[in-house]
């Protein structure tokens, strides 16, 4: 679809904002605050996945802190009697219980292992399937259950769709992998009162959230508490305020030793046993088809286990319904609570472990039917404005779909490569495989929640933008500015990136997640540079050579390449630098507009009309399988996503790239270890987790591509991208199939050698 | 090329190398320090002594350091006397209870000389950024797994996390912040922004010290050149392609 070319948005030649200051190691991080002089704070997992913390004959907590404070160094000691956000009762593995705060990062380690903790324990309910049995013990995230159904959506009349079909196909998956996020920087803090104010820097995805929590929990003034956050390393979708963080607790153990500074940081063991992870979904789904391959029916059911926390991300069948045409459709999604550690967003909404789910069921039926499944896909494939079958939600970004799956169709050559299952072998003895998967899914919608943006325009005619987010998704500010610059028509390098990240100087811009901030935040920083640009226009009224000019309003004005000129006379111009001079201060603040229909009808659904965005994505895998060693080598890799419009293009780009490299990782690599009998996390360390390094992608085999579909309710056509690539893992695991003729079981793991050799009975 | 080794290149992920190569992810690439494991682990005592951080004739120009030409700064009361005797006896008269332990050491770090106490378990990753400010080497894992602590040592990459600061008297240390002449990048810093092969951040001081090692030895590395480089770093936003198509070939 081609799209008019702006001026500053989707340039290509336009470089990260923050670049330079990373790569001279100035982009501080939470723990780069204070050298000297200042404490250090550890804390205490639990010993036990299940119970509670006891009380002795006085009602008191047992636990006892005498021999920590007794260790030369330590400062102060804090239990969940003084953490607000800590408990009595624990129900998974290594929940935080108890603090300490030294002279010396290692003594506060040292002395956790000194304090002693007394628990009544309960039956650990860890494993998802024993969870969901009729009488299993209670895991105590629900008061009388471990399940809650999360969602249901119905759609005609399911019995007659399957009386129609000629071809029917059940199957079962088991639970998908569940992966954690392994990010480089550990939970950490710096927290210090300075007389009743607190002062607290921390990686985060939502420096007001945080701010929030600390003013709730401690029971402060608002404006006594002042929350930064610059750089964030990592495990995106982790910082965003869904577990017990660590802002909390800075502020009591800082409180504790009078106000003095203290660094938290938390071991690489407390961070990846207690940070979030991706949820691991268990489904079955009953197809119904015609000879042809026409979808004519679909009964699905899920489970998700959320850990010890219900309520987030769970699988959702969204993309099921929504990106292919089937009349008839029942979908049931059950959250299943355990005493695993928390769920959350992991660098993608809560789509692909579902995806896993049908795409496989997919493929199955058209083994079934003998056809090309690609093809099987595409005769299902949604129109894009289906406004019938997107009812209750007002689905926007459909088209999208098509867009993807033509573009890594066309890329890979699939055509050409596709073949019947395990009918392929290559020269060194290897079996060729090669799927291509796809879905619309929740991503890039704008958010409902209120979202703030500041623009101030400085004397010299620039811009500055102050953001209340962090750098968590890097290029995520750096696309504000190209909004911003469009829209008050400077230059790309005459708008800075002021101020971000300090609750005090910016207005709230809600969580900075990439599947969401670029079209939520945007449209506050749209209209923030749409206020900044009245008033800009409307002081240079008043100013040669537009003073003369009788009967003129801003309406009437344009502006580009910092200037600003008649629009039916461009030689009537002025630059922005001379339309500040002399111009008091302008800022221009800005609130999001909501999930609606912002630019244009669709489907008839007028402008106005409530709509959810979505994100489309496809993926192709190439892959070959030695069918001795059970190794998969990736031959090629093809992703593209819908952009709605790219908005910063390179940064954009690196994003796809990285999702792309990230799905590799989560289908052949990553997967939480848990001890079954106690509920631990046994792989808290990375090289536990079998993580890739440099050495196991072949970079040059990703190929990316951005689609863009001008979305209808983001400014300038976009929405949100994070690492959406999230059809990969499908893929891969579908070409496998397409390579070997078997179905590899990835439960609780990825693909790795051994369960390929499995399922193909030789281990 | 053979068909053979043409197809070998084609091939991406594989876990037969990932085995094959696992031992480099913590030895291959970057020195790391088996002493600190030991000490570290067995330490029991651990001084709460004050730490004198004492800088002598250097010409600093980044990052901005207290610099003193023959003078020794008390760090708890900020006076300043002229010889280090001098400093001790003023510190022994003020607080007569507290002790100054650990090791004196001789530390260059980006082009300056900074002598200064260090207790004997601080890691030079600890030192550099807790008592020296240079925050931008990186801790992760803290144990050799990650290589966001990298730093250079006599121009050799480096694990920072695993070095004691004590075993660095006289070498030269070169961290994130002396790669560039002030504010004017080195042409790899320029082509890391040119080319957006940066994403969190996190790790990428470890991994532009260690390309910039790599430069050094070898101008025109191909990338299989460049992943070996790479191979103890880990980058967990996954953004490896733009980094090593950065590297790779040279500037």
């Amino acid at each position: 679809m081609a799209l008019p070319i702006l001026n500053v948005i989707g340039q290509a030649s336009n470089l990260d904002q923050h670049g330079k200051r990373v790569v001279l190691g100035k982009l501080d991080f939470a723990g780069d605050r204070l050298a000297r002089q200042k404490l250090y704070g550890a804390v205490k997992g639990s010993s036990i996945a299940h119970g509670n913390i006891k009380l002795d004959a006085n009602k008191k907590p047992m636990i006892d802190v005498t021999a920590a404070l007794a260790e030369p160094g330590v400062k102060a000691v804090v239990t969940y009697l003084d953490v607000p956000t800590w408990s009595q009762s624990i129900t998974s593995w290594g929940q935080q219980v108890a603090g300490v705060v030294a002279d010396n990062w290692y003594t506060a380690v040292r002395a956790t292992s000194l304090i002693t903790v007394t628990y009544d324990v309960s039956t650990v309910v860890s494993d998802p399937d024993a969870a969901i049995q009729a009488g299993s013990p209670l895991s105590g995230g629900l008061p009388s259950s471990n399940t809650s159904t999360f969602s249901t959506v119905t759609r005609g009349d399911i019995a007659a769709g399957f009386q129609k079909a000629d071809v029917t196909l059940s199957t079962t998956q088991p639970w998908s992998t569940t992966y954690q996020h392994n990010a480089l920087e550990q939970h950490q803090a710096v927290g210090w009162w300075v007389g009743d104010d607190v002062y607290v820097w921390m990686a985060s995805q939502a420096p007001h959230s945080h701010k929030t929590a600390i003013v709730n929990n401690l029971a402060l003034d608002s404006d006594k508490v002042h929350f930064f956050t610059h750089g964030c390393g990592g495990g995106f979708g982790d910082r965003a305020g869904v577990n017990e963080d660590e802002n909390v607790v800075v502020a009591v153990m800082s409180q504790k030793v009078n106000g003095a500074p203290v660094h938290l940081i938390e071991t690489k063991q407390n961070h990846m046993t207690m940070n979030t992870r991706q949820f691991e979904t268990r489904t079955n789904i009953k197809l119904g088809a015609m000879n042809d391959g026409t979808l004519v029916a679909c009964d699905a059911q899920a489970w998700s286990n959320l850990g010890r926390k219900v309520g987030y991300f769970a699988a959702d069948w969204f993309g099921l319904k929504n990106t292919y045409t089937i009349p008839n459709l029942n979908a049931l999604v059950t959250a299943v609570v355990t005493n695993q550690p928390p769920r959350g967003a992991w660098r993608c909404v809560g789509d692909p472990p579902a995806a896993f789910g049908y795409d496989i069921a997919l493929d199955k039926l058209a083994t079934k039917l003998n056809m090309d499944p690609y093809k099987l896909r595409m005769k299902n494939l949604r129109a894009g404005d289906a406004p019938a079958q997107d009812t209750p939600f007002r689905v926007w970004g459909g088209n999208g779909i098509g867009l993807c799956f033509d573009a890594v169709h066309s890329a890979s050559s699939y055509d050409s490569k596709w073949h019947a299952p395990a009918t392929k072998t290559l020269a060194d003895g290897t079996m060729h495989g090669i799927a291509i998967t796809g879905h619309l899914d929740g991503h890039g919608g704008i958010s409902g929640a209120s979202r703030g943006g500041i623009v101030t325009m400085t004397p010299a005619g620039q811009a500055f933008i102050n953001m209340g987010g962090g750098r968590a998704t890097s290029g995520a500010p750096t696309a504000m500015v190209h909004i911003v610059a469009e829209m008050l028509g400077l230059k790309y390098n005459d708008v800075r990136c002021g101020d971000w990240g300090a609750t005090d100087t910016t207005l709230d811009a809600s969580v900075q997640a990439g599947s969401t901030f670029t079209v939520s935040a945007g449209s506050a920083f749209f209209n923030a540079a749409m206020d900044a640009r009245n008033q800009l226009f409307t002081a240079v009224l008043a100013k040669a050579p537009f003073s003369t000019i009788t009967g003129i309003t801003i309406n009437d004005l344009s502006a580009s390449n910092s200037s600003i000129y008649l629009t039916s006379d461009p030689s009537k111009t002025i630059t922005h630098k001379a339309a500040m001079s002399g111009t008091p201060p302008i800022c221009g603040r800005g609130v999001g507009w909501g999930a609606v229909l912002k630019s244009k009808a669709v489907g008839g659904v007028p402008i106005g009309s409530a709509c959810n965005v979505n994100g489309a994505c496809a993926s192709c895998a190439e892959v070959a399988v030695d069918t001795e060693t059970g190794v998969v080598t990736i031959l090629g890799h093809w992703n593209s996503v819908d952009t709605g419009r790219t908005i910063y293009k390179d940064g954009t780009l690196r994003e796809l790239n990285a999702g792309s490299e990230l799905q590799v990782s989560q289908a052949l690599f990553f997967g939480d270890i848990y001890d079954p009998t106690t509920g631990a996390c046994i792989s808290s360390q990375y090289t536990e987790s079998m993580l890739p390094t440099y050495m196991d992608i072949k970079t040059e085999l990703n190929t990316v591509k951005d689609v863009e579909s001008d979305d209808s309710a983001g400014p300038y056509g976009c929405h949100g991208i994070a690492e959406p690539c999230s059809s990969n893992y499908s893929s891969i695991i579908c070409a496998i199939y397409n390579a070997t003729g078997v179905w590899v079981d990835p439960e609780k793991g990825a693909c790795t050698p051994n369960k390929v050799l499995k399922a193909l009975g030789k281990a | 090329m053979s068909e053979e080794k043409n197809k070998e290149e084609l091939k991406g992920v594989s876990r037969r190398e990932f085995l094959k190569d696992a031992g480099l992810v913590v030895g291959g690439a970057t020195v790391g320090s088996l002493a600190f494991m030991s000490s570290c682990k067995t330490t029991t005592t651990v001084t709460n002594a004050s730490t004198s951080t004492v800088t002598k004739s250097t010409t600093v120009t980044s990052p901005p350091v207290t610099t003193t030409l023959s003078k020794f700064i008390d760090p708890i009361d900020g006076t300043e006397w002229p010889t280090l005797d001098a400093l001790k006896a003023h510190f022994a008269a003020v607080r007569p209870l507290a002790q100054l332990s650990g090791t004196f050491v001789d530390l260059k770090v980006n082009g300056a000389d900074y002598y200064m106490q260090v207790d004997d378990m601080d890691t030079l990753a600890f030192v550099l950024r807790d008592k020296l400010g240079f925050f931008g080497t990186k801790i992760g894992c803290d144990n050799g797994q990650c290589g966001v602590c990298t730093v250079l040592v006599d121009g050799v990459p480096t694990f920072s996390c695993l070095i004691l600061a004590i075993e660095m008297s006289g070498k030269k240390i070169t961290t994130i912040e002396g790669l560039a002449d002030g504010t004017n990048l080195t042409p790899l810093q320029q082509k890391f922004v040119n080319t957006d092969a940066i994403q969190c951040g996190f790790c990428t001081p470890g991994v532009l010290l260690a390309g910039t090692a790599l430069l050094a030895s070898n101008p025109k590395p191909t990338a299989d050149d460049v992943r070996l480089a790479l191979s103890g770093h880990l980058c967990m936003c996954q953004n490896m392609k733009m980094v090593v198509a950065a590297i790779a070939g040279g500037i």
